[in-house]
């Protein structure tokens, strides 16, 4: 073999070893920022809007933690069904965990207690241990119900009838709520009577006759939407009578605080929970401790307290 | 001289070897056309996802996305970051979406001078963009062929917001000008003064006005940066001054309306010469409830619409050119009409 032969075959083989060098460093490129975490979560409503800070708290760990999150609303609130598919599909794409907001009812605790998949399963604001479930990040809602007992019974006269207003008790979350609410008053000897927001105008209506005496209405509502509907019935019916109390936090309620259509609500730390759910789902993927149980702070807030230090870190956080 | 032809074919074949494996590796790198799709990854970045009118657009971007995984089987991760009005988290969020191969990005750049750092680091990765509401300046949307930008021509929504006060004075002229003396005091809210639409809108609805045959008086003008809740201090501390002189008041947007709204229910004050731009679900009750005079109709629906139809265009690797009405292969610009609740025309 002659020297320019050699000097040609060479020169191909460094061309060639050139390449696929370059050729790697771009496949290194692409994922040089390490394991990217396929970490699903599905909520139990339709929209998001009132899961904002919960968002802001998610996004956070997915820029700390290098996760392609999947955030799933469904096709309509508290569809069962819906979520139980969602949560098949996810598997069989592979995702390496799920967070999620449980719907009503038992059927989405049985699916994943039944599931062979060992992926992390994190519960969010609503939950109990059980098979299958990693952990649980969510507020103490036996204690919110408690909180908005000490704040209506201390903005009270003993005499006033409390009207409970929720969504239903299906969801765990709302019935320990409830039983924290009512537990408190009956210790005070408060009397109460519970109305079911499943029609928007029978509510309406019953706090309007129920106001009509004169003597004031006082009124606990026990999640999010229950508030908004209430308050903006208070404001609709021009019911100035009415002492709103409630809990959960969000824009519009913040909105009706600052208008004094609510007098407070016992807001829950939303950013916390979605930051901390999304680290334990990392921690579980990669076998490192996980916390089974992690309860996060609640604060009272009214028209006073809302840019306080504590409350106003809680309300909004900075994302 | 045979043994050398042998040489020369050797090496001609070497080199050709070469570049086969060179093609290969290069054809190697997925191509959406081709493949059958599953999931569609599509980012939004939004400025602020509290603005009621980006919020509309995302939402019904949201029911768009349901709807057509619902229809085809076809996965679509719509995945939504709120910038919080910050150019580096934005910058962040879009380099996370790239480093996690989206399809496309949507983008509601939050300073629409800074959008060449974006657009650079899309061009690298080939993924398209898809801004919206808040317009690049001309010189970064000709960088690239695939970024687009989907809007409203902010002139049109002040002329339609003037025509709604100029039909209402034609209709009745105290109904605008309440002490009669020919001139209408009014108090200007606008928007962001980094936004493009904030003063052509400004400017031009006070001059269809005046076209129009109104005299005008500025009591105030005040930039509210979009805000329902800067608006409604803004209008309680112009209350305080100006209270029984005002007879119109004009925003760029319908949040600054309601924030106005806000501070006159505040002070249990009846006045309703209020119009807005955007047609937001509150704007249009706020309208309909009759504490607005009207609104413009910017149409965020079909914005979303237009969007997410570019989106699966793009890819399936189809030209745009024949679903997509675009201005110089680029600009979608969306139709817009004016609102006035129960004595709409239309």
């Amino acid at each position: 073999m002659k020297i320019w032969e050699k000097l040609f075959y060479s020169g191909m083989l460094v061309l060639l070893v050139i390449f696929f060098f370059f050729s790697n460093i771009y496949s290194i490129n692409d994922e040089s920022e390490g394991r990217v975490y396929n970490i699903t979560v599905i909520t139990n409503g339709s929209s998001d809007s009132r899961l904002k800070n919960l968002k802001k708290g998610l996004d956070y760990g997915v820029t700390e933690f290098h996760v392609d999150m999947n955030f799933i609303t469904l096709y309509e609130d508290d569809d069962v069904d819906h979520q139980q598919e969602l949560i098949h599909r996810e598997i069989e794409n592979g995702v390496d965990g799920i967070i999620l907001i449980p719907s009503s009812g038992e059927g989405v605790y049985e699916l994943v207690g039944s599931l062979e998949s060992r992926i992390p399963f994190i519960f969010l604001m609503d939950g109990d241990d059980g098979d299958g479930i990693t952990a649980v990040v969510a507020p103490d809602n036996r204690n919110l119900g408690r909180m908005a007992a000490e704040q209506i019974m201390a903005g009270s006269n003993q005499e006033q009838t409390v009207y409970i207003v929720t969504d239903g008790r299906e969801r765990r979350s709302i019935q320990k709520r409830y039983d924290g609410l009512t537990e408190s008053l009956r210790q005070a000897g408060r009397e109460f009577i519970s109305l079911i927001d499943d029609d928007n105008e029978d509510v309406a209506k019953t706090l309007k006759y129920l106001s009509s005496d004169g003597n004031g209405l006082l009124v606990a509502a026990l999640d999010e939407e229950s508030l908004i509907k209430v308050a903006g019935i208070l404001e609709q019916e021009d019911l100035k009578t009415g002492v709103l109390y409630g809990i959960g936090s969000n824009n519009q309620i913040i909105r009706y605080i600052e208008m004094g259509m609510i007098e407070g609500t016992v807001a829950t730390d939303d950013f916390a929970i979605g930051y901390l759910a999304m680290e334990q789902c990392i921690r579980a993927i990669n076998n490192d401790g996980v916390r089974r149980n992690i309860v996060v702070k609640s604060v009272f807030t009214d028209a006073d307290t809302i840019y306080g230090n504590d409350n106003e870190k809680i309300l909004f956080p900075i994302s | 001289m045979e043994e050398k032809s042998l040489r020369v074919k050797g090496m001609i074949g070497v080199m050709f070897l070469f570049a086969v494996i060179m093609a290969i590796a290069i054809l190697r790198k997925p191509g959406r056309g081709q493949e059958e799709i599953k999931l569609i990854k599509i980012g939004v970045a939004a400025y602020k996802q509290d603005d009621t009118y980006i919020a509309t657009i995302i939402s019904n971007l949201e029911e768009l996305a349901k709807a057509y995984e619902r229809e085809n089987g076809i996965q679509v991760r719509l995945d939504i970051a709120d910038a919080s009005e910050s150019q580096s988290i934005q910058n962040d969020q879009i380099t996370h979406y790239l480093s996690l191969n989206y399809d496309i990005i949507c983008v509601n750049m939050v300073d629409r001078t800074e959008a060449a750092t974006i657009i650079d680091k899309a061009m690298d990765k080939d993924v398209p963009l898809l801004f919206f509401n808040r317009e690049p300046v001309r010189e970064d949307m000709d960088k690239w062929d695939n970024i687009f930008y989907i809007g409203f021509d902010a002139k049109e929504s002040a002329v339609l917001q003037a025509g709604i006060v100029l039909d209402a004075y034609r209709d009745n002229p105290e109904s605008i000008d309440k002490n009669g003396d020919g001139i209408i005091q009014y108090i200007m809210f606008e928007g962001e003064s980094r936004h493009q639409d904030s003063l052509i809108r400004t400017e031009k609805s006070i001059q269809t006005l005046k076209d129009g045959g109104l005299q005008m008086e500025r009591l105030a003008g005040v930039i509210a940066n979009w805000s329902r809740n800067q608006a409604a201090a803004l209008m309680a501390g112009f209350l305080e001054e100006y209270n029984d002189q005002i007879e119109l008041i004009i925003c760029n947007n319908d949040d600054m309306a309601l924030g106005v709204i806000d501070a006159l229910e505040w002070e249990g004050i009846d006045f309703a010469n209020i119009v807005g731009i955007d047609a937001t679900p509150q704007g249009v009750e706020a309208v309909l409830d009759g504490k607005m005079l009207g609104t413009v109709d910017t149409n965020a629906a079909r914005c979303a619409r237009t969007l997410f139809e570019m989106s699966l265009l793009l890819v399936e690797g189809k030209p745009l050119e024949n679903d997509i009405q675009m201005e110089d292969g680029k600009y979608v610009w969306v139709a817009q009409s004016a609102f006035l609740g129960e004595n709409d025309g239309e």
